[in-house]
């Protein structure tokens, strides 16, 4: 039983890593974003999102 | 909006530097310069700031419309062009917007900043106006009315291909826009996406320019078109954007005939309406005792007003909410006079003891 919890732990742990390294990063600052822009020579997407 | 990095929008994100931003407390507003009334808009720009395109835009049926996966790939896709071309000095100056803090809106920092909280977008615009009216300085056509609807001037957008036109009617089709042309400028300005559309196609001068000159790609060509606008081209149903200085009166109506108006003895040109529907929230809150099938000839003596022939938008543009004006009426032949008190509309966040 024990074997069968941590093996069902590790799957989660490992689909939880795959999520995170599949998911795009968004910073929540603009100036953190425009600093990364700068360093990488990318442009930048910015998004707002608010209520109506 | 979903985008893993193995499907294609997401490689396409992967080459960006992508932020989400939901409180403007410390956003260049000035910079940042778009509808409020938006729950998500994006910008495509670089480092230096150079704007390359505003993607997102709706209208007053529907607060995503003009929101769409194949259309920001799209936007993507021209977004990393247009950054090559730029790196390659290939685009044309653009001036920095002058800064603007939201802490510059007075209302607004002493009713949301000094008070711990969030900055939404749509306060920035909610607060100004109210500045604006406080100050003396509102002017309702330019400052309430903002971001006019194309489909007004016969334009349906073919949204998934970006400015793709799926069909035209009205002063578009006399103007000789035909479905499947590719708008790519407005009054001169190059546009990549509807955002950028309908962010110069606010900046149009309002109530006098009589006509905007669009540039369309047809197969290979570029065609350049005038399109007259017709009165009122900039007037948009703005009941969603909660301005609580556009009044309230709880009531619909319909313009007279020209004929109906003749056998009244009205003038021709005048806003004189009919009744159709009365809300119970004007008996309830005491703003008018109007009723279906009246006529509503004058507002507060006058009859008839260059700007518009409908005596509902003569009253958004110029009642002001919380202050009554007279109406003369017709009433089963006889002619009277009403009283009208306008609510303000419901902001949901009042400034203190507003």
């Amino acid at each position: 039983m024990r074997q069968l919890g941590l093996a069902l732990a590790i799957s989660v742990a490992a689909l939880i890593a795959n999520s995170a390294a599949n998911d795009i990063d968004w910073h929540e600052y603009y100036e953190h974003a425009r600093e990364e822009a700068q360093r990488t020579g990318k442009p930048m997407l910015i998004a707002f999102r608010c209520a109506p | 909006m979903q985008s893993p990095l193995d499907s294609p929008r997401g490689e396409l994100l992967d080459q960006y530097v992508c932020a989400r931003i939901t409180d403007l407390r410390n956003v260049d507003i000035g910079l940042f310069d778009y509808d409020r009334n938006n729950a998500l808009y994006y910008f495509i720009m670089n480092a230096d700031e150079y704007i390359y395109m505003r993607y997102g835009g709706r209208d007053a049926d529907s607060a995503d419309k003009y929101l769409d996966h194949d259309s920001l790939q799209l936007a993507l896709e021209k977004g990393l062009k247009l950054h090559d071309r730029y790196n390659a000095g290939e685009l044309p100056a653009q001036p920095r917007p002058e800064s603007f803090f939201p802490r510059g809106i007075a209302s607004l920092k002493a009713a949301e900043m000094d008070r711990g909280r969030c900055v939404e977008c749509h306060l920035i615009q909610d607060y100004t106006l109210r500045d604006r009216e406080e100050n003396g300085s509102l002017n309702k056509v330019r400052d309430m009315y903002r971001y006019p609807d194309i489909e007004r001037i016969g334009i349906k957008l073919d949204i998934a291909k970006g400015l793709a036109i799926k069909s035209v009617s009205g002063p578009a089709k006399d103007a000789g826009l035909r479905a499947g042309d590719v708008i790519s400028a407005i009054e001169g300005v190059p546009v990549h996406t509807f955002g950028d559309l309908q962010y110069r196609y606010d900046k149009v001068p309002r109530p006098d320019t009589k006509s905007i000159e669009l540039a369309v790609l047809r197969g290979e060509r570029t065609e350049n078109l005038t399109v007259a606008l017709p009165s009122e081209w900039w007037w948009t149903d703005i009941y969603y954007r909660f301005l609580t200085i556009d009044p309230e009166y709880y009531f619909f109506t319909e313009l007279l005939s020209d004929a109906e108006k003749e056998t009244l003895k009205l003038p021709v040109d005048g806003f004189a309406a009919r009744i159709t529907d009365v809300d119970p929230a004007a008996k309830v809150f005491n703003i008018h005792t109007l009723k279906e099938d009246d006529i509503i000839v004058a507002v507060d003596g006058v009859e008839s007003d260059p700007f518009t022939k409908s005596v509902e938008i003569y009253i958004k543009l110029n009642v002001t909410a919380g202050e009554p004006v007279t109406l003369d009426v017709i009433r089963d032949g006889e002619r009277m006079e009403i009283l009208l008190k306008p609510h303000r509309q419901y902001f949901r966040k009042r400034a203190p003891g507003k």
